[in-house]
């Protein structure tokens, strides 16, 4: 059976997830919003729940097509809850889980306190029914383990007007002045209630990615506040943080 | 022709024989064995001169080098060559960074030949006085090997020496090259290498570290070797008041006369850390000064990740209840490796594998109290599902079918190239056909 499958740019992922899931596959890319279109994944090179492991592109755009990687497994997955209290705690983790080729499903989001960052994932792979979290240093590890499908589709996700990539490890002093930065703005309060997308990649996930490894966080807002978020890119921008369009 | 025929054609065809006693022993000093007749190569030349009148005197023999081994390896009761003479720079091309170097040459002497270009081989065993031909025939390891792998990875081309005495040139791709990297010389001596260098110089930047685990220790080391944070670590790992605890460097090369920079460990989660030092990689790193009244057996095992924690807590434990422990008081030295495609890589399947050597110093009288419970670590590691790599015990059948994906292939490979066996008998000699 093919490893690649191609369709109409306008076609949504929801229609890619059905077809594949009746031959018993599913997208190497797998992503939260199953209501885009692949030619809008492609077009904005869309990061997934596999992003942070080596691969080859997991998705090639060509006029009004576009070839999608597929994998012989069936869209359901296996996850634990997961926490830590910084981005540098949850980068190593996903270095480890990278390393070890642990876990293919990582789907984390980051959260601004007042003084604070935390990060929450979901944390499996699609082939197996447990998770091992030996070697992980999570602050927390939720003890459900739960299973979950790419077919259900859940709520649209918030916008994302900002996507940034911080290069590991030096990238960590620009990430938390930034941070400093995105409180003091008064932007933090203004990101969705349900937190930012971030993912921890190899230089191979997005084009132009500097170093080896980095962290990219997409911003997510239900109210974009322009001003504030012109500002955050400013400040990125001044802390060499790459912009991600 | 007979071992005194041999040594009579050796001496009319220029052949050196040399002194039984210095291949009497090995670094295991726990075997005695004499041989009947040792003779020194000078050259290729003289090799396969030497190993074609083997053949058709269907004499067997062994090969050594600096004599490594830790288990009678390297020793024989027949005819032994000491391939220690053919240890000439062949070529150099700094350029092109690769060098062809005899395969009887110290790793000492040749970075001491590329030290002064600035330059090393692309991957370094911490044991110099080893010869690259002999650490080549069991794949080595060392302080780069977390991010570069065995020392066999560094190797572009190889000039064997098969058992009937012909002379072949062999490249990646080509099987007698596949499978003589870590292939313990059962397919032809390695005449010549040629290994990949670095533009690198030879002072290190350091810092020691403490982790209070080995679990910490091995979290640490995957992020070290994801974002390639340090080229050089070295760690040895010891029984501390009921925990396994793993002392270390990690440092990068820098010039000796240079400013000393950095060694950024933000990313890491030692227990304690030492400021940033100075060592200049020759004079410092070198093996432990063995104490030369022991023995010193040795077993060292690959184990899978991640269960590799949970496997060495086993291990560990038998080694305690042994009463072994005090004798590696030099500690254990632990290293990540990375996966390798080599069919004959020591390693078990996984993008990352724990090697752990276990080299205790003992006594005569307590040897074969020692050679059980490495028996016993080896039984519990197999069934891990860890790959062995230098033992001290000889693999049976069994062993080698549980430790080696290539078995099947290396052996016919080995019928091909030496029906007699003659060429390194013992390890695969309880298993091919009579």
């Amino acid at each position: 059976m093919s490893d690649t499958l191609t369709v109409d740019a306008t076609t949504p992922w929801h229609v890619v997830v059905d077809e594949l899931a009746r031959t018993g596959r599913r997208p190497a890319l797998s992503l939260e919003d199953l209501g885009e279109t692949v030619g809008a994944s492609a077009a904005r090179n869309a990061l997934g729940d596999s992003s942070h492991l080596r691969q080859k592109p997991p998705i090639v755009a060509a006029g009004h097509q576009v070839t999608l990687r597929v994998v012989a497994q069936a869209p359901t997955f296996t996850v634990r809850q997961l926490s830590w209290n910084s981005v540098l705690d949850f980068a190593r983790d996903v270095l480890a889980v990278a390393a070890l080729e642990s876990h293919d499903f990582v789907r984390a989001r980051v959260f601004w306190g007042t003084d604070s960052v935390a990060v929450r994932a979901f944390v499996g792979s699609f082939a197996r029914d447990t998770v091992d979290v030996r070697l992980l240093y999570p602050a927390m590890v939720g003890r459900a383990i739960m299973r979950g499908d790419l077919r259900e589709r859940g709520a649209p996700l918030p916008a994302s007007p900002l996507r940034l990539a911080f290069a590991l490890p030096h990238g960590l002093v620009a990430w938390h002045r930034w941070c400093e930065h995105v409180g003091a703005s008064g932007l933090g309060v203004e990101l969705a209630r349900g937190g930012s997308s971030i993912w921890v990649v190899p230089e191979t996930a997005l084009p132009d990615l500097r170093a080896k490894w980095n962290v990219v966080v997409a911003l997510r807002t239900d109210s974009p506040a322009p001003m504030l978020l012109d500002g955050a890119r400013s400040r990125a921008h001044e802390l060499g943080a790459m912009v991600v369009p | 022709m007979t071992v005194e025929r041999i040594a009579r054609w050796a001496m009319d065809n220029g052949v050196a024989v040399l002194p039984l006693e210095a291949a009497r022993t090995d670094y295991g000093r726990w075997i005695d064995r004499v041989p009947a007749l040792v003779l020194g190569p000078r050259d290729e030349a003289q090799l396969s001169a030497t190993m074609r009148a083997l053949a058709e005197a269907r004499v067997p023999y062994t090969a050594r080098g600096a004599g490594h081994s830790s288990g009678g390896q390297s020793l024989g009761q027949s005819v032994v060559l000491d391939l220690r003479g053919i240890d000439s720079v062949i070529a150099d091309d700094p350029i092109g960074d690769e060098i062809t170097v005899g395969g009887g040459i110290s790793w000492r002497a040749l970075i001491e030949h590329l030290a002064p270009q600035g330059r090393r081989p692309w991957t370094m065993t911490s044991t110099f006085e080893a010869t690259v031909g002999g650490t080549l025939a069991v794949g080595g390891f060392g302080d780069t090997t977390h991010l570069r792998g065995l020392v066999t990875a560094g190797v572009t081309a190889l000039r064997l020496v098969l058992p009937d005495g012909r002379i072949r040139e062999v490249r990646a791709g080509d099987e007698l090259f596949e499978y003589s990297l870590a292939g313990r010389g059962q397919l032809g001596l390695i005449a010549a290498a040629t290994l990949r260098t670095l533009h690198r110089p030879l002072g290190v930047a350091i810092r020691s570290l403490i982790w209070d685990s080995l679990g910490d220790y091995v979290r640490d080391m995957l992020v070290v070797a994801q974002l390639e944070l340090f080229e050089l670590v070295r760690a040895r790992m010891y029984r501390d008041r009921g925990r396994w605890v793993v002392h270390g460097i990690v440092g990068n090369f820098i010039d000796p006369a240079g400013p000393i920079g950095a060694v950024d460990i933000e990313p890491m989660r030692p227990a304690e850390m030492s400021e940033v030092g100075r060592i200049a990689l020759l004079e410092h790193l070198r093996e432990g000064d063995w104490n030369p009244a022991f023995a010193c057996p040795a077993v060292e095992v690959a184990l899978p990740l991640p269960n590799a924690i949970d496997l060495w807590e086993r291990i560990g434990e038998r080694l305690e209840a042994s009463g072994l422990l005090p004798s590696v008081g030099q500690g254990m030295s632990v290293m990540l490796v990375p996966r390798q495609t080599a069919p004959l890589a020591p390693l078990p399947p996984g993008a990352y594998s724990l090697l752990i050597a276990i080299r205790p110093e003992v006594r005569r009288e307590q040897l074969d109290a020692a050679i059980a419970t490495m028996r016993e670590l080896i039984a519990i590691a197999l069934e891990g599902g860890a790959r062995l790599y230098l033992m001290s015990v000889e693999p049976d059948r069994e062993l080698l079918h549980s430790s080696l994906a290539g078995l099947e292939r290396w052996l016919a490979l080995k019928h091909e190239v030496d029906p007699q066996g003659i060429c390194l008998p013992g390890l695969l000699g309880a298993i091919l056909p009579p």
